[in-house]
């Protein structure tokens, strides 16, 4: 008669882990879905749009001009604003610092982590879970 | 109890989904509006426009290279805290 009480007791503790890990995953999700989109719209908004295009567009021809003013070869004034763009848009070695080496050291890994937190606190996860 | 839980996450997983949807066309027509103006720039300060078109495609690869990062980011997303 004990053990049948044990083993429903087991079952319990069993399925209220399991509430507990997909309340969790809700909770992560709801977070994700809400703060993801909108970092990345910071970051692709200062990049791409007109006025940034424009700009940088302008810095550029600015820097091109100067060249050609100063009796610069085209071909060479050309190489020389291609590698000036290239400064700009390099942006591989920025979003490396996002990457999986060092996601603890990113500004949006510690964001959500941060959220996240928060959220499970509220919740009364963060308990559960330590 | 479960059946909500589960229902919940599904609705966050969609809005995540279709937000990020959004956020690609979004971020192709911002690129493409921000190439032109790129472009038109470089052919005011005196560039041939085949050489502007050139540049102007170099800065639109840019895009390809966030998306390609935030997809290689998002496929080792683990959600330890």
């Amino acid at each position: 008669m004990e053990v049948k009480i044990d083993m429903i007791d087991e079952k319990k503790e069993h399925r209220k882990k399991h509430m507990d890990d997909a309340e969790e995953v809700g909770a992560i999700l709801e977070v994700v879905s809400k703060e993801v989109p909108s970092l990345i719209k910071g970051i692709v908004g200062s990049v791409f749009s007109e006025e940034a295009g424009r700009d940088m567009g302008k810095a550029a021809g600015a820097f091109y001009k100067e060249l050609k003013d100063s009796g610069m070869p085209d071909e060479i004034a050309v190489r020389m604003t291609e590698n000036y763009i290239s400064v700009f848009t390099n942006l591989g070695d920025i979003m490396k610092k996002f990457g999986p080496g060092k996601r603890s050291t990113s500004d949006i890994g510690k964001e959500i982590e941060k959220k996240l937190k928060k959220k499970f606190a509220e919740e009364g996860l963060a308990d559960d879970e330590e | 109890m479960k059946v909500s839980i589960i229902v919940k996450a599904g609705l966050h997983l969609s809005i995540l989904v279709l937000d990020l949807v959004l956020l690609w066309l979004a971020l192709g027509w911002n690129a493409r509006k921000a190439r032109k103006a790129f472009e038109r720039e470089l052919v005011k300060s005196g560039m041939p426009k085949e050489v502007a078109k050139r540049l102007a495609e170099k800065y639109s690869s840019v895009k390809d290279e966030v998306m390609k990062q935030f997809w290689g980011s998002v496929s080792q997303i683990d959600f330890k805290i």
